[in-house]
């Protein structure tokens, strides 16, 4: 039996399987934009479940690979066959390597704290200062 | 699973082909809030996404689980902010851009941006 297209397993998957909030979000800052504030990643449900579920999405391998395709040219990733169901913690570190720029979690080299995962309470409810959020250097507060 | 294999639909009177339909189907959606209601961005509602990021006043990156074919791709979307004081539907607007996919969002009200409750938006085009 065929894996078939990435596409239609997440269509599949989404008609049995119920969404799933993650308990943690992804704080980080992108040394490209040092003038920019502290960004939120914030998991999405249905991939999630998805990726708890296994056999559903594609080696993020081939998600890396991808990056350096030309526009219109075809791509890995949604014709690679499955992989394996991840625990909660393993679909973060994925998510982190999918859609955060690697020069954030790979290559940046400097002394500053520019990335951390943490409990959703962690981050501020109060939105007035959004755009001066910085991640905190000093203590394990998430800003 | 069982695939059924045909290239048109008929409906006793009007015949399309299959792809017509295929190709017209979003490819992906999503609806959230973006983070007035609880503080924080949660997302209600999607098909195909991977992730939102919040990057700053009413300014969201989407970003999809099965990438687009091109950058040239389809995004259509809304938004509500239905806050104390004034409500209705405002203005966002939408880029797409990298086949990585990923979507920029930003909510604004007379070209100021304005964080807003509810916003959705639907993707069309070839997926990759």
């Amino acid at each position: 039996m065929t894996h078939g297209h990435l596409w239609d397993r997440l269509a599949e998957a989404k008609t049995r399987l119920d969404p799933v909030q993650s308990k943690y979000r992804v704080l980080f800052e992108d040394p490209a934009t040092p003038d920019e504030p502290a960004k939120v990643l914030v998991p999405d449900p249905n991939f999630m479940a998805a990726a708890l579920e296994g056999d559903i999405l594609p080696p993020i391998e081939t998600y890396q690979r991808d990056r350096g395709v030309p526009d219109g040219q075809p791509k890995e990733h949604p014709y690679a066959a499955p992989i394996p169901a991840m625990t909660e913690e393993e679909a973060i570190e994925y998510l982190i390597m999918k859609d955060i720029p690697p020069n954030v979690w790979r290559d940046y080299e400097g002394n500053r704290c520019i990335m951390r995962i943490v409990p959703v309470e962690l981050i501020p409810s109060d939105r007035n200062f959004r755009n001066a959020w910085r991640i905190n250097q000093e203590t394990e507060m998430a800003a | 699973m069982s695939t059924l294999e045909v290239s048109n639909l008929n409906d006793g009177t009007t015949t399309v082909a299959t792809t017509f339909v295929t190709n017209g189907s979003a490819k992906g959606y999503v609806h959230f809030n973006g983070g007035i209601v609880s503080g924080s961005v949660s997302i209600y509602e999607s098909f195909n996404k991977s992730s939102i990021t919040d990057n700053g006043t009413a300014d969201y990156t989407v970003t999809a689980t099965n990438a687009m074919n091109t950058t040239q791709y389809i995004v259509t979307a809304s938004a509500n902010a239905n806050m104390s004081g004034y409500g209705g539907l405002r203005s966002s607007s939408a880029t797409a851009s990298l086949t990585s996919t990923t979507e920029q969002y930003y909510g604004s009200t007379n070209g100021n941006f304005v964080e807003l409750n509810f916003l959705m938006s639907a993707t069309h085009g070839d997926l990759a």
